[in-house]
């Protein structure tokens, strides 16, 4: 199970696939921390990849604790030390333009968190 | 039982301050400490900079995130938030056996060898005359100590700054400073721009002393800027109060012995007895000295002086009340980060409303710490929090304000029985901020944030971790000329003994907001010289 989680945080998170390795890390971390246990919110979001990001966006607004979200900043923890995914988490040198994206980005995120507040009522 | 001339409780800054003097004194000097210490981390982390380190090592996770991957678990703001792995020895067993009741006050407590100094910000202050005489620390003597102790344990600092006199003060022989980061660098050139106008509000700007060294000495290596000041103490640089002790170690009078907490002592005809509970088998164990030195920290001592002399007096308490406030600095964002730098404080803001009453700002960025932890408190999804950090990160600041604190009636600290605890009892203490109190810190800190903007660093939202958090206690046993019970002379002897001496913080009767624990240490000095100076 931690396994296909950890498949989809990853690609979630970073935006492609991520090795062998992290997933199983992501799987022995979520087993020392306890993180087994899942919710109605997770299982929803591990059936239908594509609420993650509204799921997540609306949970960190009104329950930044959520499992769902200790999960994926576990997912992110352990990526961030990851040797092959530390420029995903590094400072930067940025242009102009991708200041731009960035605040796309952010206009994006609001968009997601706005749908993932309605969709949550009929997860839960 | 076991006799020495000088038993010092404590490894920590004041206990190693205070062991040094009186072995330069000529004692024969034992330490008794619990002394647990790091014996996982501390090997497993490579001689790189933190960004080598996360670029090239595959087991980084075990240091930055722990073997169990505990430090990645979702967990609160709150005191020893700021723990790397390789530093939560600092507080390990101290659920166990340091029980307190404290409702919402969150103290920081250790058991560790170095005590919390083990990983303290190595920030120093030197406190003003007035600052002194509310403590009740006396001036001429606490100003030699301070060189003494500057000299021994080596400081950087600016010796050319609007904040001097808040800082290393007239201390002789500072080292350099260490070069800013870009974006500290940033806001000090800012700051020479709008000085006038900064400094008309009350508040200057400069280096902070650190207790960190850029040239070597006595053996220790000089900061090599490996950024990783939060995991490991980069070849003795930072200074720590194992470096004393393990110099101290080589000396014929001096004993250490570790794996005991001492629980309480008697005085018969001037010859003191203490019972310590042996932590690796639980035995009880005695030793008999002549002059007894308690410098475990504020509520260490206060742990062992109600067990020995009373059981239901109230003690007074101080902590300073402490704020953080992330800020962002609009001309950093996107730019890179050099690898080479340090983590401690860059910069330090202080505001003077008059001699006695300072708060301080402290000023970090954002380095080597890791960006999940930022990212739990974002109100975005993780995957875009991540995206829009990654380009605020090189612009991201911290700014803490300390203020300084009095006592009232509403901060004590007393004992009570607790069957479940080894020791029998444990700590009750209760702490709040007086209205008026409440008022100043906020109106305060409002004008600490005004002054950042002017720098260009825009506060996010401020952050009250809860009071005890900013580490910095004292006052539980004030300094008096009357032979008070519960009280300290001002040569640091617990009033009603002959030769039970107390060297840390707590007869201080005022905390300043500056930095303490160059303070401790100097007062540590201060009081041992004198008890090697006694026949």
């Amino acid at each position: 199970m931690s396994s296909d989680e950890a498949a989809s945080f990853g690609s979630y998170l970073l935006g492609r696939e991520i090795d062998a390795a992290s997933r199983a890390a992501y799987a022995t971390a979520a087993r020392e921390l306890a993180y087994d246990a899942t919710d109605r919110i997770t299982e929803f979001a591990l059936r239908r990849a594509w609420s993650i990001a509204p799921l997540d966006g609306a949970l960190a607004l009104v329950r930044p604790d959520a499992p769902l979200r200790k999960k994926l900043l576990l997912m992110a923890a352990v990526l961030e030390t990851r040797p092959e995914y530390c420029d995903d988490f590094l400072p930067r040198e940025r242009s102009t333009r991708d200041a731009l994206a960035v605040a796309a980005s952010v206009a994006r995120a609001g968009v997601l968190a706005a749908f993932g507040l309605l969709l949550l009522p009929f997860v839960r | 039982v076991i006799d020495f001339d000088c038993i010092v409780v404590g490894s920590g800054a004041s206990g190693a301050m205070a062991a040094q003097t009186l072995i330069e004194g000529g004692a024969r000097v034992a330490m008794l400490d619990a002394g647990l210490r790091d014996d996982r981390y501390a090997r497993l982390i490579p001689e790189k900079t933190f960004v080598d380190i996360r670029r090239t090592e595959p087991e980084q996770y075990r240091y930055l995130l722990g073997e169990r991957f505990e430090s990645a678990a979702f967990r609160r703001v709150g005191a020893g938030a700021q723990l790397t792995p390789p530093r939560r020895f600092i507080v390990e067993r101290v659920d166990e056996l340091l029980r307190l009741r404290a409702g919402d006050f969150a103290p920081l407590e250790s058991l560790a060898f170095g005590g919390l100094a083990a990983g303290w910000g190595l920030m120093c202050g030197v406190y003003s005359g007035s600052e002194l005489e509310r403590a009740s620390l006396p001036e001429a003597p606490m100003r030699a100590a301070y060189q003494t102790v500057a000299d021994r344990i080596g400081i950087c600092g600016s010796g050319d700054d609007d904040a001097r006199r808040f800082t290393v003060g007239d201390l002789a022989r500072i080292q350099p400073p260490p070069p800013l980061d870009p974006t500290a660098a940033l806001l000090a050139t800012r700051y020479q721009r709008r000085r006038a106008a900064v400094n008309g509000l009350g508040y200057v700007l400069g280096r902070p002393a650190l207790a960190l060294l850029t040239q070597p000495k006595d053996g220790r290596e000089a900061t090599r800027l490996r950024d990783m000041e939060f995991y490991c103490d980069d070849g003795g640089a930072a200074w720590r109060p194992a470096a004393t002790i393990a110099r101290l170690a080589a000396h014929p009078n001096f004993a250490y012995d570790g794996g005991v907490l001492v629980t309480r002592f008697d005085e018969n005809d001037g010859a003191i007895a203490l019972t310590a509970f042996d932590l690796r088998d639980g035995t009880l164990r005695r030793y008999g000295c002549r002059r007894l030195v308690l410098a475990c920290g504020v509520f260490g001592t206060a742990r062992i002086v109600l067990r020995s002399h009373d059981e239901g007096s109230h003690l007074p308490l101080l902590c300073n009340d402490y704020t953080y406030v992330p800020c962002l600095v609009a001309g950093r964002l996107g730019r890179s980060m050099p690898a080479h730098a340090q983590s401690l404080t860059q910069l330090a803001l202080f505001h003077e409303r008059a001699s006695a009453d300072v708060a301080v700002g402290t000023i970090f960025s954002y380095r080597s710490l890791m960006l999940f932890r930022l990212l739990r408190e974002m109100p975005f999804g993780v995957r875009d929090a991540r995206v829009l950090m990654q380009y605020l990160l090189s612009g991201f600041v911290i700014a803490g304000f300390d203020h300084p604190q009095e006592r009232t009636e509403g901060k004590r600290v007393w004992r009570e029985s607790d069957s479940s605890s080894p020791t029998g009892d444990r700590l009750a203490i209760a702490y709040e901020l007086t209205p008026a109190e409440r008022r100043d810190h906020r109106t305060r800190e409002r004008g600490f944030a005004g002054v950042l903007r002017t720098l260009g660093a825009w506060p996010l939202r401020r952050v009250h971790p809860p009071l005890g958090s900013s580490i910095h206690y004292a006052g539980t046993l004030p300094y008096g000329d009357e032979e008070r019970p519960l009280t300290l002379a001002r040569d640091g002897r617990l009033h009603g003994t002959r030769n039970v001496f107390v060297a840390d913080a707590s007869g201080f009767t005022f905390l300043p907001a500056k930095p303490v624990t160059l303070s401790l240490m100097a007062n540590a000095h201060r009081i041992a010289d004198g008890i090697a100076r006694r026949p």
